[in-house]
């Protein structure tokens, strides 16, 4: 089951680095741009003006959910075939 | 005392410079005469055995090519006999340093390695590696320029592939970017540098403004995303692949497509709503309680779907069958923030 390992600012690009980790070490991390946006058309930055709107919490729960339950599916047919787990 | 040089000694000290070979020679004869003379010396030849002087082949021709930091030598004989070719090369074009000679040998076409380097180059040939031409010297600099990794076969050390992909798809009012491996959404993919592979973990990269674009990176901890390709080639880095969100599809309108049954089968359909803003031809999805099989594509024209083309007409339907219309925005999901690309695996500039 995938559940929060760690999860920090990294302020040089503006991400809240969010990492999941399941009991077999596998990984996915899930980041939230909440520094800048940039112009597509000039390249010019602008903050984020979203950010009090932002959930996290809501986010790890949505990915671990739909990765837990990728997982789960995949450990039944496992199961169901007699298949080795790595 | 008497000076005791042969003409062999002479020959070989002055190799292939007939001027001071015949310099030499008119000294020693010079000195045999004063010998004879005075008496000082035996007159009579020194080295009976002396081999008799060859002279040097004409200059070869010789055509120097770079590309792809290796140089690339081709000689061709002027003389149908074996010829010994001497290759030497310099960075100053009056080859007074730096000077490389190759060795000596009778081949012909020659690639050396050498990235980067710009050099002149010249040449000499002999029958003997005694006697040797004057120089033929290449006019200008010629240089080998850079090693491409598109010249290399895929995953020598040169070469970085990876098997990522790099969508997005709509999430509210911004986008969400996925990187995933082959085993789709939130798997793994692996990285590879020349006979090496690492393995990299799924990222969802959430609140993404609609309209951006970029690069994609892994930097070892998280992922970036960069608007300039240069920006992700730091030594460490890994480039993933190019991300291009699309606008925000705030004006998209799926269409609404019903379905005409007679005796069980779909025999044709209605544009009830022909959908605005579709950049694609949006997928219809034919479901009904009873009913199977049946098929049809849309063909969009200036943001509505402007004709429904039957595939099969299926079997069992009811009366009224659902069809259901899906995408419709290019490379994504209905609703907006799609976005397409990866690299295909192989990374040369186009990632």
């Amino acid at each position: 089951m995938f559940s929060l390992h760690q999860q920090y600012l990294d302020l040089g690009s503006g991400f809240h680095v969010i990492e999941l980790r399941d009991e077999r070490g596998n990984r996915h991390l899930l980041q939230l741009a909440i520094g800048y946006d940039a112009c597509p058309a000039c390249g010019a930055v602008h903050p984020k003006d979203n950010l009090g709107s932002l959930d996290p919490a809501a986010a790890v729960r949505e990915v671990a959910q739909a990765l837990n339950t990728s997982q789960q599916q995949m450990l039944t047919y496992a199961v169901k075939h007699g298949l080795t787990v790595r | 005392m008497a000076l005791s040089v042969n003409l062999a000694q002479i020959n070989s000290a002055a190799r292939g410079n007939s001027d001071l070979r015949e310099t030499l020679t008119s000294i020693h004869l010079a000195l045999q005469s004063l010998y004879a003379q005075t008496g000082s010396a035996p007159i009579a030849k020194i080295d009976t055995r002396v081999a008799s002087f060859t002279s040097p082949p004409a200059p070869s021709q010789l055509s120097v090519s770079g590309a792809n930091g290796s140089f690339s030598v081709a000689i061709t004989n002027s003389a149908s006999a074996p010829v010994y070719h001497e290759l030497s090369s310099s960075p100053v074009a009056n080859f007074v340093s730096g000077v490389t000679v190759y060795p000596v040998s009778t081949n012909t076409s020659y690639v050396l390695p050498n990235p980067g380097a710009t050099l002149y180059w010249r040449l000499r040939s002999s029958y003997n590696q005694q006697n040797w031409s004057s120089y033929l010297v290449q006019p200008g600099a010629v240089s080998s320029g850079l090693v491409s990794s598109a010249a290399t076969g895929s995953n020598l050390s040169l070469n970085q592939s990876n098997y990522a992909t790099v969508d997005s798809v709509a999430g509210g009012g911004t986008a969400t970017v996925r990187v995933y491996g082959s085993g789709g959404a939130g798997t793994s993919w692996a990285s590879i540098l020349g006979s090496n592979s690492k393995v990299i973990p799924s990222g969802t990269i959430m609140n993404v403004a609609y309209a951006a674009s970029g690069f994609v990176v892994w930097d070892g901890q998280k992922y970036q995303m960069k608007p300039q390709l240069a920006q992700t080639f730091p030594d460490t880095w890994v480039p993933v692949g190019k991300v291009s969100v699309i606008a925000n599809a705030s004006g998209l309108v799926l269409p609404v497509i019903h379905a005409v049954v007679t005796g069980g089968a779909i025999v044709a359909y209605q544009i009830v709503n022909p959908g605005n803003g579709l950049t694609s031809a949006p997928l219809l999805t034919i479901t009904d309680s009873s009913g199977s099989g049946a098929t049809a594509t849309t063909v969009v024209s200036a943001g509505s779907v402007t004709q429904i083309l039957p595939g099969s007409a299926g079997s069992g339907y009811s009366a009224t069958p659902v069809v259901t219309a899906s995408g419709g925005v290019s490379g994504g999901a209905a609703g907006g923030g799609g976005a397409s690309g990866n690299n295909g695996g192989r990374l040369y500039a186009n990632v």
